[in-house]
């Protein structure tokens, strides 16, 4: 579209700096800048660029922004707009990292400060697997999925990666075939 | 070298099986770099997961930091790249062209069983953790109010990082004080 690259960079990248907050803040400075101020997007645009990423494994922020990019400037558009959207937080993490070094290794009260900051972690992850629980687990099929993942991590020792893989699997075995009829005999046909 | 191989690989593996978002990537990331390739930490888990709900944008971000505490500021690079690479590539796909893949009933079905798996993930990263670190009681205290505040209160994570932090501080005065 009308818009070139200097700019593009320069609106990702400040969307980027202010997105605190996960992904409803980056949704919202989306609409504002890009939708409402600019209008080089419709609604239309991000409600379709939310469907289409919500299926696909990954950052669902940096994946609107890499489909909405795309709508702007084809792939280049869509590389830039990703780098430019990541890199603030990239560089406050890097810069975090090396003060962190710095600090922990230096200061005698930090590893008690840490103590405390991994317990609050725990219990904010605890608060996100009740979530995620809630929003992924609404029969019993996916109840025992969610058990079994526990159990072969935590007792068995099994490798992250393939108990996913293989809920997965379980998934296209339980739900595919009541919604996946057509595909299967269309690829049959072939 | 390999370990720059390592990081970008292991980082895209995890971001492909991130079906659900950022924060569903959370305990992979935990059982790849932590469990099960020692690449850093426990402490050093927890440290990027609290950074990278203060910083802005994406939660897994936190890879920069882990890349870099396992091998500097190339490390840092090597992990960024391998956790947004695919999930950027699969994007901007679905805008050209996979729009009618995307609609394929068995990936959504994959997705319906992988959810629940990474609740069950989850779960083991936060025993592990807690197993390491919840060493005394008043520990335990803050996981328990850390969790009402975040569930119940819906309070900013930020807040409730800082409050768990000085929290520890007071802990290892009092400590400090009776021993």
């Amino acid at each position: 579209m009308t818009m070139s690259p200097v700019q593009m960079c320069r609106l990702f990248l400040t969307i980027g700096t202010m997105a605190f907050g996960g992904l409803g803040a980056t949704l919202a400075l989306i609409e504002r800048d890009l939708i409402e101020r600019r209008q080089l997007l419709t609604r239309a645009d991000l409600a379709e660029a939310l469907t289409y990423t919500k299926f696909l494994p990954g950052s669902t922020g940096p994946q609107v922004v890499a489909y909405l990019g795309y709508k702007l400037g084809g792939w280049p558009g869509s590389a830039l707009a990703t780098i430019a959207f990541v890199l603030p937080s990239a560089t406050a993490m890097l810069a975090l990292a090396a003060g962190y070094a710095a600090v922990v290794e230096t200061l005698p009260g930090m590893t008690e400060a840490i103590r405390g900051l991994v317990a609050a972690v725990i219990g904010i992850l605890l608060a996100t697997t009740y979530r995620l629980g809630k929003s992924n687990i609404k029969e019993p099929v996916t109840l025992v999925i969610a058990l079994a993942a526990f159990v072969a991590g935590a007792f068995a020792g099994v490798n992250a990666a393939f108990v996913v893989l293989a809920a997965g699997s379980a998934g296209i075995a339980f739900f595919a075939r009541a919604s996946g009829t057509e595909w299967a005999s269309a690829e049959g046909q072939r | 070298m390999m370990l720059l191989l390592e990081l970008v690989w292991r980082f895209m593996v995890v971001s492909l099986l991130a079906f659900g978002g950022g924060q569903a990537a959370l305990p992979l990331v935990e059982r790849v770099a932590v469990a099960e390739m020692g690449m850093v930490t426990p402490e050093d888990f927890a440290a990027a997961v609290a950074f990278s709900y203060v910083t802005p944008g994406p939660v897994l971000i936190l890879a920069t930091f882990i890349g870099y505490r396992a091998a500097g500021v190339i490390g840092a690079a090597a992990a960024t790249a391998g956790i947004f690479l695919m999930p950027w590539l699969l994007a901007a796909a679905a805008a050209q062209v996979l729009q009618r893949l995307l609609q394929h009933p068995w990936l959504q079905a994959f997705g319906r069983g992988a959810g629940p798996a990474v609740v069950g993930l989850l779960g083991v990263t936060a025993l592990s953790m807690s197993v390491r670190s919840v060493t005394a009681w008043p520990y335990a205290v803050i996981v328990v109010v850390s969790l009402f505040l975040a569930l119940r209160m819906n309070m900013n994570p930020i807040v409730i990082l800082l409050a768990g932090g000085a929290a520890g501080v007071l802990i290892g005065m009092v400590n400090g004080v009776t021993a």
